[in-house]
Order: structure tokens, then sequence, then C-alpha cells
């Protein structure tokens, strides 16, 4: 059966063939220097905590909702940015949070995956324990939102890192 | 077997492995490859040559930070362009802090570079008018599909949707595009 959306006719207007081959038209060069900016780049920068928090949720499909990822990017750049003393039961309760992930992660793993059988079972760990989580501080505090929003359906009620206190409720 | 043929033909996934095992001149080859492709799927998207080259260099040093752990789960353009499109859209939210849907790219570029001011013929500015309409999915779904040559389902990987989305995305951008252009051309 033909695709509704697969529409031969709308290729061959006049208009969207130019406007295609428009696109197509890679009319811009990278700088002659480009890989030396590149190579000078990575030298330089540090590991950005977008970078950090884009790979954390790229190890786990299930938590890239583009909408979540804004709100803990939001969150984290915002109490950056406003200097404010990180409140003292942040310090504390942040691994905890990142503790609950960890084993909702664990136990979300463990529940999905597919039946292995008990020989199978140890590869599996020796795999897992391959790429350890690296938590420094940053990591801990957006493992902290994700805990924060995985007890939530509602991504959007996310206000606050205050929020966090369900985890005690 | 299948696995090996694959990657055969994937010489970008093979390079990304290569630089994996610490073959730094894999990395420059990366480079030399995708720094074009990578450069007009930003500057479209942004009409910025500074941005799209600011954009571009992330991608690479995020390319490179992430090599150790690479594993080769899809082609690896799919791979390139699913961190490209995140940046961008880290791009956005930064720069407007409003949804991503009416997000207008021309805003952006109030003061743009040298290179933004070529000499772009009446149609070209109508075509970038056009696709600068286009709600951010849709503008990069058809980007991909027209520029990128990627298949439907490569996009719908990088964009972490269904495929079914993805031809949604682009049918109606075609539509609009093609009411848009109707006088034009």
């Amino acid at each position: 059966m033909k695709d509704p959306m697969d529409i031969p006719e709308q290729s061959r207007d006049p208009q969207l063939l130019e406007f295609d081959k428009w696109l197509k038209n890679n009319s811009i060069q990278a700088p002659q220097d480009f890989l030396v900016r590149v190579r000078t780049h990575l030298r330089n920068s540090p590991v950005l905590l977008d970078e950090k928090i884009d790979e954390l949720f790229q190890q786990n499909s299930s938590l890239s909702d583009p909408q979540m990822i804004w709100k803990i990017r939001g969150q984290l750049t915002e109490t950056q940015t406003d200097n404010a003393p990180v409140r003292p039961w942040f310090k504390w309760l942040a691994p905890l949070a990142a503790a609950a992930t960890l084993t909702l992660a664990f136990i979300s793993f463990q529940s999905q995956g597919p039946q292995v059988l008990p020989d199978q079972g140890m590869e599996n760990v020796v795999t897992l324990a391959d790429t350890p989580l690296d938590l420094d501080e940053d990591m801990t505090r957006i493992l902290a939102l994700a805990a924060n929003l995985n007890g939530t359906s509602d991504f959007s009620k996310l206000e606050s890192v205050e929020n966090l206190s369900f985890l005690f409720e | 077997m299948e696995d090996n043929k694959k990657i055969e033909s994937d010489p970008s996934a093979v390079l990304m492995l290569q630089l994996k095992d610490g073959d730094e001149s894999a990395f420059d080859q990366l480079v030399e490859r995708w720094q074009s492709p990578l450069i007009n799927f930003f500057y479209r998207s942004l009409s910025s040559y500074e941005q799209s080259e600011d954009l571009t260099q992330m991608v690479f040093v995020r390319l490179y930070r992430a090599a150790s752990k690479y594993e080769r789960k899809a082609k690896f353009s799919t791979y390139l362009f699913q961190i490209a499109r995140r940046l961008l859209i880290n791009e956005f939210r930064r720069s407007q802090r409003k949804p991503l849907d009416s997000w207008d790219p021309s805003e952006l570029n109030a003061v743009t570079s040298g290179q933004d001011h070529q000499k772009y013929s009446e149609i070209e500015e109508a075509f970038e008018q056009c696709l600068h309409k286009l709600p951010e999915k849709q503008r990069t779904a058809i980007l991909l599909l027209k520029q990128q040559e990627l298949s439907y389902q490569e996009i719908a990987n990088v964009m972490e949707a269904n495929e079914s989305a993805v031809k949604t995305w682009i049918f109606r951008a075609r539509q609009f595009l093609k009411q848009e252009l109707k006088d034009l051309v």
C-alpha cells in the first residue's frame, strides 16, 4: 500500500525542486586551519556542564526526553549563575538521590532486559562495570534532579531542586 | 560477519574505532570528512557563519571526548548528527529562552559576520526565510533528508523519534514550503 506521506508529485514541483537544490548546495567552507582550531579547542576548553548532561542522558534513551533535559539544564545553569549558596541539606541529599536513581535504573534494567542464562549473567555484569559513571559534583547534581523527575509522571512539575524533598515523604 | 560487512561500508565508523584505539590521525580524517556537511547543516539552521563554525568545532570536540566510549550501534552519520542536533537545540535554548517551535533564526542574527553577507539572490533569501519559518523538528528533518541525504530511519534515530513522526514532519514541511514558494519561482 502506498504511504500517503510519500508524495512524489510534490517533489516534481519546480519550486520544491529549486528549494531542494538550494538546500543541497553546500556553499559554506570551513576555514583552512579548521583542524588546528579544533585541536586548540580540545586542549583549552574544559568539559562543559552541557556536555556532561548530554553524555549522561545519551547513555539511556528512556531518559532522553528533551523537555526533561531542558529543565534540568535550566536548573543547573540557573543555579550556577545565581552564585547562591548551596543549601546545607543539598550536600547530603544529592548523593542519596543519585544512589536512588542508580538503584531505579538498575531495577529497571533488570526488569526490562532479556532473560539470560546463568553463565551469561556474569558477562553482563562485567560489561556494565566497563563503563562506570564518574560521579563528580556536577554529575551528582544532574542525577539528583533526574531522581526528582523520576518520581513524578509529569516533567513539567519540576520547579526547583527543592522538589527533591519528595524523597523523604 | 554481518557486522563486519556493515562496518566496512561505513568508513567513518572504522575511523572512530581507530580513534578509540588511540589513532590520532583517524580524528584528523574525521574532521576532514565531516567539517563541510556539519558547517552547512548549522549554517542552514542558523544563518550565521561564526555560530556554525563554533558549533561544528564543538561537535568534533564532543566526538573526540566520546571516542573512548564509542560503540557502533548505528551508522556514523546518525551518531554525528545526533550530537549536532543536541548542540543546535542547546544553542536555540540559550539564545532565546523561549519555546523551540517559535524560534526564528533571523532574530538571532541582527549582527552577522562578513561571510553572512554573501550576495544572496532574491530567491535564495526567500528560501532562507521559508526554511526559518518552519518549526525546528520540520526544519531539521528536511535538512537531514535533503541536505545530508539520510534515510527516514536514520533521521528518526538522529531525532530520537519514530519513522512515522519523521514522515509527518517532512510531509508538513513540504506542504508549507509548497504553499510559501508557489509564487516565487
